[in-house]
């Protein structure tokens, strides 16, 4: 059955059908929507991806465990520390390795900034999508300061290619551990604070998001949805402290959950109020690991060529998209036999075709938004 | 609730259509027969008790002689997380669609369709997803050659012709 | 004009025989004067409000181009006249190559009853207010057409939705003007700013609590007629790409760009003129200000600034709201705006009944709401000291102090 078929296997009178992307301004990169509408409201919005589709799980099975490291920061260049990480730990419980102590909490240090400006990037451009510019490039401007601090951690400043199997590639001295300290200053309460005033608390903002695409906890977890969207639902759940790993749980934080801030629980604005209590709780994390910071070795012995044994691991870690995790299967030689990268987005996305039938045009950019979604994640 | 006594559990439902629990490197895991899917999956999820009610992903594998699917299931209840597989035959593999009881597998299961060939019966919408609708061919399949052309788009330096590779 | 133009036969004591040229001519070089006005405005607001929205944003904004990036407008101008004027091949071609000259038309002709100075104006309509309400629905008609003739889904949904949008607001902009006109009793545009005094609290705005509230109501309406933010949804570029100039390009597309940024001109000045006192300069009286040339300027000038006011508050909105939704902007049409500013209308009605009868409420109403307003500048002053005290940067702000 192809596109075509499937279109006009439901077509039903007075529908116009239109096409949003692959090269529109709110389906953040290459993702396509066919949109059927009866006038403003929609009947259903078909998502059609792979547009962006590389064959990272094809090329994983021809290239050495070490040589995908590259491979992962592209899953999801938003976010790449998360695909770094989630790959170097299955690698690391396959080969059994201990990884250091100031490794694993180098690896929190540089997930959390991560996350910081991932989900900067994702509430500006959600504010960006209804219609305020203005916060977008507030956003952009305080990632630029962490692109500036991985720069000097990794010398990256979007695909970092940080983390390695049984450490990190570079440590951190006083002067990173100084602008960490005062990007953190600026950013929490200060700049949460203004950007809370300029946005989240707008009333036009929450007119628009509240009660738009509400998901209940049972459907978010049939849907298969993961991280803020389904912690907005109302789920506390997060692989961080539910299924801990490296050191999260020597570390104090809280899990947001969406209370149904302004409307019901699992809107829009939950969604997007998640976003913004999550950045407070990274911010804590990282006042916390800097100032917990041990010394000592920052990547562990590691054997040249790396051969695990036979067998199979899935490991997981919670990105700012959600369960980003690696099913990997290795038959001892150097290149995995089979790896299969599992990702918030892909889900997300199923989720927005269920929940845009009935919206408004209009509200289905809120949606695509308020998701957070990007494209390599899903095609990958 | 540990993948032991879910399967203990499954047990006194499905008998012989399970196997034993095997662990493999860090992974524990039971093998169970193709066609009680609906009806294993059914118990999983709603059952008092087990509540497996987030599947996390689909995985498809080729062994070369067969297919395994995977299934992971997460508990939220009980914070626990089991592995289940299937066996399918490598000439034609079929399977039945979970995606009435999961929302989330109808994506996984068209992009195993999609790029190892596994057919997934009474599935809604089974197309294509990362690849075009002409496509030809299963590209994470073991045994797939990639065609020299693409619609007249040479894929590989062998196939561009006329021009110095 | 005719004034002007009698005057110069009276003085130049040319027969009447070739009066009709003299009247041509004066109309002529005030068309080209207004022409200049607005194509100047609306290219300089163009660079304006770039840089404005180049400091909010915490960048720089266009400045290659001369001083401070001056002459982008220019610049910009330049390049869309040499552009390739493409009309794509399915377009009904005719309406596609007519729309944007009736929106630039519909915008530019308000310009014949807008005041500039006392004695600067096109024509002094003793229906003013009416023609200007009238002449606005060519850019109703012009967007429509161009939303249709470009044979585009999204361009014809933004068109459907600007002429829904334009058509609605239309309704309060009307009413919430003719709570001034009530008090003021005239729908000539000089006449209404002759009525006003020149001192803050004489103006119309104070007048009554109606004319207070009918101010904001016009601001706001005035806006969504213009479609700018948080009202910009004919061309919501999330949603709708552009809108209804998503086939345009080159000049064509300039055109409509034009005429939304003169359009920003002529809200602040019918603003300007039925609420805010004109050209009228403090203290000096009807008489004097337009016996003399000096002070006309000066009313000019002093009108300019009022409007240029209104004008940054607009690009100010733009650059901080998010946009409201199609079905959100008519319930605040239909369900807020129509009924209070006619409401409004009642209440005008009825303080103008009662100042005649009793002259001293007048004064006090008058200076309450001077506070009142007074009041709402400090406590914005001060907010606007608080979020910059607040803000954990200050290498930021040293462009905004």
């Amino acid at each position: 059955m192809t596109l075509e078929e499937r279109l006009n296997k439901v077509k039903g009178e007075n529908e116009i059908l239109l096409n949003m992307g692959p090269q529109h301004p709110s389906t953040h990169g290459v993702i396509r929507f066919v949109v059927r509408a009866d006038g403003e409201i929609m009947v259903e919005a078909l998502p059609v991806v792979g547009y962006l589709h590389r064959g990272i799980e094809k090329l994983a099975e021809i290239t050495p465990y070490t040589g995908f490291i590259p491979y992962t920061d592209r899953v999801d260049y938003l976010a790449s520390m998360f695909a770094n990480h989630a790959f170097v730990m299955g690698v690391e419980r396959l080969l059994g390795i201990q990884v250091p102590r100031r490794a694993e909490y180098l690896r929190v240090i540089a997930s959390e900034l991560n996350r910081i400006a991932s989900h900067l990037i994702a509430l500006g451009s959600m504010a960006m999508d209804i219609g305020a510019f203005t916060p977008f490039l507030h956003g952009i401007r305080e990632r630029e300061l962490i692109n500036d601090i991985t720069e000097m951690m990794c010398g990256a400043r979007l695909t970092y290619n940080y983390m390695r199997i049984g450490g990190v590639s570079n440590d951190i001295d006083d002067q990173i551990i100084k602008k960490i300290n005062s990007f953190l200053d600026r950013f929490y309460p200060g700049f949460i604070d203004e950007f809370n005033r300029l946005i989240t608390y707008n009333e036009i903002l929450v007119k628009r998001c509240v009660n738009i695409a509400t998901i209940s906890a049972e459907e978010a977890i049939n849907f298969g949805l993961t991280g803020p969207n389904l912690r907005a639902s109302g789920i506390k759940w997060d692989l961080r402290k539910n299924m801990s790993y490296s050191v999260y749980p020597e570390l104090k934080f809280d899990i947001p959950v969406g209370e149904g801030f302004r409307g019901s629980i699992g809107d829009s604005y939950d969604r997007f109020v998640v976003r913004v209590k999550e950045m407070e709780e990274s911010a804590k994390i990282l006042r916390q690991a800097i100032k917990n910071l041990p010394s000592g070795e920052i990547i562990a012995k590691v054997p040249r060529r790396i051969k695990p044994p036979q067998g199979e691991v899935y490991s997981a870690v919670e990105s700012a998209r959600g369960e980003l995790g690696y099913y990997i299967i290795s038959d001892g030689s150097e290149n995995p036999y089979r790896c299969k990268i599992r990702t918030g987005s892909f889900s997300a996305m199923k989720a927005i075709h269920i929940k845009s039938q009935g919206c408004f045009i209009a509200d289905l950019v809120v949606l695509i938004a308020s998701m957070d979604i990007v494209a390599p994640e899903i095609d990958r | 609730m540990n993948i032991v006594e879910v399967h203990t559990e499954l047990k006194k439902f499905f008998g012989e259509k399970l196997s034993e629990v095997e662990k493999s490197g860090q992974l524990e895991f039971f093998y169970f027969e193709p066609e009680i899917i609906r009806d294993l999956f059914l118990v999983l999820r709603d059952k008092i008790g087990m509540e497996f009610k987030y599947l996390s992903y689909i995985a498809s594998v080729d062994y070369k002689d067969r297919f395994e699917l995977v299934y992971c299931l997460y508990s939220y209840r009980w914070s626990s997380i089991i592995y289940l597989k299937t066996k399918l035959s490598r000439e034609k593999p079929k399977i039945r669609t979970i995606s009435d009881l999961f929302v989330a597998a109808e994506w996984h299961e068209r992009e195993a369709y999609d790029l190892m060939g596994i057919e997934f019966l009474e599935h809604p919408d089974l197309r294509r997803i990362m690849m075009p609708d002409d496509f030809e061919g299963h590209p994470l399949r073991k045994d797939f050659v990639e065609k020299d052309n693409y619609h007249q788009i040479p894929t590989n330096r062998k196939g561009m012709t006329g021009r110095q590779g | 004009m005719f004034e002007i133009s009698n005057k110069i036969l009276e003085s130049l004591s040319i027969s009447p025989h070739y009066s009709i040229v003299v009247v041509i001519l004066v109309v002529f070089i005030y068309g080209l004067f207004a022409l200049t006005f607005g194509a100047l405005f609306a290219g300089i607001t163009s660079w304006y409000e770039r840089r404005i929205a180049g400091r909010m944003q915490s960048r720089i904004g266009p400045n290659r181009v001369g001083f401070q990036g001056f002459w982008q407008w220019l610049a910009d101008g330049l390049k869309c006249w040499f552009k390739e004027d493409i009309i794509p091949k399915d377009t009904d071609s005719i309406l596609f190559r007519i729309a944007p000259y009736l929106v630039f038309t519909g915008v530019l002709c308000t310009f014949v009853v807008i005041p500039f100075a006392p004695s600067i104006i096109g024509a002094d309509l003793n229906v003013g207010l009416v023609y200007l309400i009238a002449i606005t629905a060519l850019v109703v008609a012009g967007i429509l057409m161009a939303g249709w003739a470009s044979n585009s889904k999204w361009t014809l949904l933004g068109g459907i939705r600007s002429a829904a949008q334009m058509i609605s607001y239309e309704i309060p902009v009307a009413l919430s003007l003719i709570v001034v006109v009530i008090p003021a009793g005239t729908l000539s545009l000089q006449e209404i700013i002759k009525n006003q005094g020149g001192a803050p609290y004489n103006w119309y705005i104070f007048h009554n609590p109606a004319t207070f509230i009918a101010f904001f109501i016009y601001f706001t309406a005035a806006l969504a007629e213009g479609n700018r933010t948080p009202f910009d949804l004919p061309e919501a570029e999330s949603e709708l790409v552009a809108g209804y100039n998503t086939e345009y390009s080159g000049m064509r597309f300039l055109f409509f760009l034009f005429s939304e940024w003169m359009n920003l001109y002529v809200i602040g000045a019918i603003a300007t003129t039925v609420f805010l006192g004109g050209w009228r300069i403090p203290l000096v009286s009807y008489e004097v200000q337009s016996g003399s040339l000096l002070l006309q300027f000066a009313g000019f000038i002093i009108f300019l600034i009022k409007a240029l006011i209104l004008v940054n508050v607009i690009i100010w909105l733009r650059w901080t709201l998010p946009r409201l939704r199609i079905d959100q902007l008519m319930v605040m049409c239909y369900k807020y705006m129509v009924p209070i500013s006619a409401s409004l209308t009642v209440v005008s009605l009825l303080f103008t009944v009662l100042y005649h009868k009793v002259v001293l409420l007048q004064i006090v109403f008058k200076f309450l709401l001077f506070a009142l307003g007074v009041f709402i500048s400090i406590y914005f002053a001060f907010r606007v000291y608080y979020n910059i005290k607040n803000f954990p940067d200050k290498t930021y702000l040293k462009w905004m102090i």
